[in-house]
């Protein structure tokens, strides 16, 4: 799935380690969305937009949005 | 190793057990052809299953902790490994029964499991994708 993830992540200087801490998942877990190998859970999504206080979509654009 | 949870109880308690498993085959191998008592030998027999049924529950018990991304990550590895290993022992197993292949034992299946699971691992890199 495409994500926003590590371009927000930058914006912010936040390293992996430290989104990781924040939203309480391993530093693989970051990495495997920043480089589309893994497809987040709503909740892991939910998750991560809260951290960046940004919507879901504006992290990960909805793919099957008309 | 990539996606594998950094716990170094885990891998201590892991080494350990390898440990008591090898001694156990050895020392069964070993008292079998120095006439040990059957009852010891019947007993060391067991303690390389004990070592496995321990190994999988920790395993278990330490990827139930995981986040999605490495619970997910394990899960393909394992079941990867899982029917490479089980591939293996079927492709073998008409050799040996009908071809005069060498006997192998079967708690070789053990090791193999861990064997392939590790070389897998540097394939398998994704977690779960829609």
């Amino acid at each position: 799935m495409k994500s926003r993830l590590k371009v927000l992540r930058a914006e912010r200087d936040l390293t992996q380690e430290q989104l990781a801490t924040l939203i309480g998942v391993s530093r693989y877990a970051i990495n495997a969305l920043e480089t589309e190998r893994h497809d987040p859970s709503l909740d892991l999504a939910y998750r991560i937009s809260s951290a960046l206080s940004l919507t879901v979509e504006q992290v990960f654009p909805n793919p099957y949005a008309p | 190793m990539f996606g594998w949870p950094n716990s170094p109880r885990y891998v201590l308690t892991s080494i350990v057990l390898w440990l008591i498993f090898l001694a156990a085959i050895f020392g069964v191998t070993w008292g079998k052809y120095n006439g040990w008592p059957d009852s010891a030998l019947w007993a060391l027999a067991l303690v390389p299953a004990a070592t496995v049924l321990i190994q999988t529950f920790m395993a278990y018990n330490l990827i139930s902790k995981q986040d999605e991304f490495v619970r997910a990550l394990i899960a393909k590895r394992m079941l990867a490994a899982t029917g490479a290993t089980i591939t293996v022992v079927v492709a073998y197993g008409p050799f040996q029964q009908l071809l005069n292949a060498p006997e192998v034992p079967a708690w070789v299946v053990y090791p193999l499991f861990w064997g392939l699971f590790g070389m897998l691992s540097g394939v398998i890199r994704d977690g779960g994708r829609a």
